[in-house]
């Protein structure tokens, strides 16, 4: 089946360390429920780069982050990324230094409170692509010469607030519309 | 330096109740991000750098000691 899952859902929830298995398996519960999964997968994989998957169900796609508290899953027929993120006092300039983009070093170095936004935009991407945080992450930058955050014809960026009011980042495949199912798991 | 450590993620992460055992994630419910900051504050306390591929890999204190001390690291 090339694509089980019609639609943009998205997931959230409150968190403890341990659980974000679970509250996977209960938004695709949901899911199957709702009669918009054919059944819930079961046979979880990991890719060579850390990139879950289920090989009972390989055309889902789905992408899970958390901040303290708060629990965050966007799946889909296609692949999607998400990450979200508190600003909070860190070590941004070493950060910066080591993990972003000579574009994004400039645009950080004047506008210093994108950090975290650019942040997410670029977790969000190397979610998306299934490569995680490696060597490239710093060799890709997620905004054009004026600070836009840039698509290209592969994906699209939106930032988004929770309902809990943290700030993150969709990376969409092309394919897929904009319009997001959000649901609250109890 | 385990203690140079266990000082740093206190510090970094404003969680007290760190040991040797302490799973990042599990834990202290850390994320990726949490991560990267923590490698950030130890790279500039011990003067080394942590390829990103270990960082990948790090999942609590013990994994973070073995990095630095492959590394060279000293207090």
């Amino acid at each position: 089946m090339n694509e089980p899952l019609r639609g943009l859902w998205r997931f959230s929830a409150d968190f403890s360390g341990s659980d974000s298995a679970q509250r996977l398996n209960q938004a695709l519960s949901w899911l199957a429920d709702q009669h918009l999964l054919p059944f819930v997968p079961v046979q979880k994989v990991v890719s060579a780069r850390g990139k879950p998957a289920f090989a009972d169900l390989p055309g889902l796609h789905f992408s899970i982050s958390h901040c303290r508290q708060e629990w965050i899953c966007l799946i889909a027929g296609a692949p999607v990324g998400i990450d979200i993120e508190q600003p909070h006092p860190c070590r941004q300039e070493a950060i910066t230094r080591r993990f972003f983009h000579p574009r994004e070093q400039a645009w950080l170095t004047q506008y210093p409170e994108a950090f975290f936004s650019l942040w997410t935009a670029k977790e969000s991407v190397v979610k998306w692509s299934g490569k995680g945080i490696g060597e490239d992450f710093s060799r890709f930058s997620v905004i054009d010469e004026a600070g836009q955050l840039h698509d290209t014809p592969n994906y699209r960026l939106i930032p988004f607030v929770t309902k809990k009011g943290t700030p993150g980042t969709m990376c969409l495949s092309a394919s897929l519309r904009d319009t997001v199912h959000d649901y609250f798991l109890d | 330096m385990l203690e140079k450590i266990i000082a740093i993620i206190i510090a970094e992460t404003g969680q007290p109740g760190v040991s040797v055992q302490t799973d990042l994630v599990r834990d202290l419910q850390l994320n990726s991000f949490d991560i990267v900051n923590i490698v950030a504050a130890l790279e500039e306390t011990f003067d080394v750098e942590i390829n990103v591929r270990s960082i990948r890999k790090i999942r609590n204190v013990k994994d973070i000691l073995a990095t630095l001390t492959e590394l060279g690291a000293h207090e």
